[in-house]
């Protein structure tokens, strides 16, 4: 992901004297650890690319808050995840999707994941993911985080909690209150489809 | 963690497994440039804005001085009592009016 043989503190040294190059190196070796958040992150209707642009601008900003307690990435992940939480708060109206808002596709996943005797098409991967994209935004700010990061990327508490600066404690009850959230939407998407 | 224990549970599995499309984690052409490009822009702007900023807190702290040392300085007419001041004016007119 990261290249490893990148000398993030040299680069800081020159960066807090306006090296433009060593500025653009940060931005460029930063990147592919960015999108990645933002994208799982990512709020409707707000352009990754300028969401990408506010987290460069906000660690540029902080630079001098940095005191290399811990990593250089993970500083910047935490920049990354709360300018996401930042905008994900902003949208206050929560869409509540109905069966006829799904796709074919999505439908068929949905259909699939309910029944107990039924095992997903892996082909089918790219419309589940779709499918929770839309459950996610029934979900509030924090509750939306948290289950991206435990459920989808697969994250152990200790880190969400390092890269957020949640307690454990609290992770834990949003993530349970939250998949409880999740299977309320499921009932109201089936619900919906036989009324 | 038990698995597979619920609809959601199922979804989120699945939706793992979607192709992440790693060729896309490349930087779009020019972001670099366009950040960088914007965050020196606000670092001269802050450089041209700071003189100015330090000058009107000097120039607060200054003002705080004077009026602290003319408070100082006016303390003792401040504090002067000012019944004598009426007296004084009083007592030509009581001379003049009472026997």
């Amino acid at each position: 992901m990261l290249d490893e043989t990148f000398d993030v503190a040299a680069c800081l040294e020159k960066v807090r004297r306006d090296d433009q190059a060593a500025c653009k190196a940060l931005v460029e070796h930063l990147y592919p650890l960015v999108i990645r958040i933002v994208r799982a992150h990512l709020p409707r209707r707000v352009p990754e690319e300028d969401l990408v642009q506010e987290v460069f601008m906000k660690m540029f900003r902080r630079l001098g808050q940095y005191e290399g307690k811990v990593p250089f990435p993970n500083w910047v992940s935490r920049i990354a995840v709360t300018t996401c939480i930042d905008h994900l708060r902003a949208q206050k109206r929560r869409p509540e999707y109905r069966w006829a808002d799904l796709s074919e596709e999505e439908a068929q996943v949905l259909d699939a994941v309910t029944r107990d005797d039924h095992e997903p098409d892996p082909a089918t991967a790219t419309s589940g993911r779709e499918l929770v994209a839309k459950l996610l935004d029934t979900l509030g700010s924090t509750d939306r985080t948290v289950i991206t990061m435990l459920d989808l990327e697969q994250k152990s508490l200790a880190e969400i909690s390092q890269i957020t600066g949640w307690t454990q404690t609290m992770i834990k009850v949003r993530a349970f209150r939250a998949r409880r959230k999740l299977q309320q939407a499921f009932k109201r998407l089936q619900e919906k489809e036989h009324p | 963690m038990k698995r597979h224990d619920s609809s959601w549970d199922r979804l989120s599995d699945l939706a793992r497994r979607a192709p992440s499309g790693s060729a896309a984690l490349e930087m779009p052409a020019g972001l670099s440039t366009r950040i960088v490009a914007q965050w020196l822009a606000e670092r001269r702007e802050a450089l041209l804005v700071s003189p100015w900023e330090t000058f009107a807190v000097r120039a607060l702290a200054l003002a705080c001085l004077i009026t602290v040392l003319a408070a100082i300085a006016a303390w003792p007419v401040v504090v002067q009592d000012p019944v004598d001041e009426v007296a004084d004016v009083a007592d030509p007119i009581s001379r003049e009016v009472l026997p």
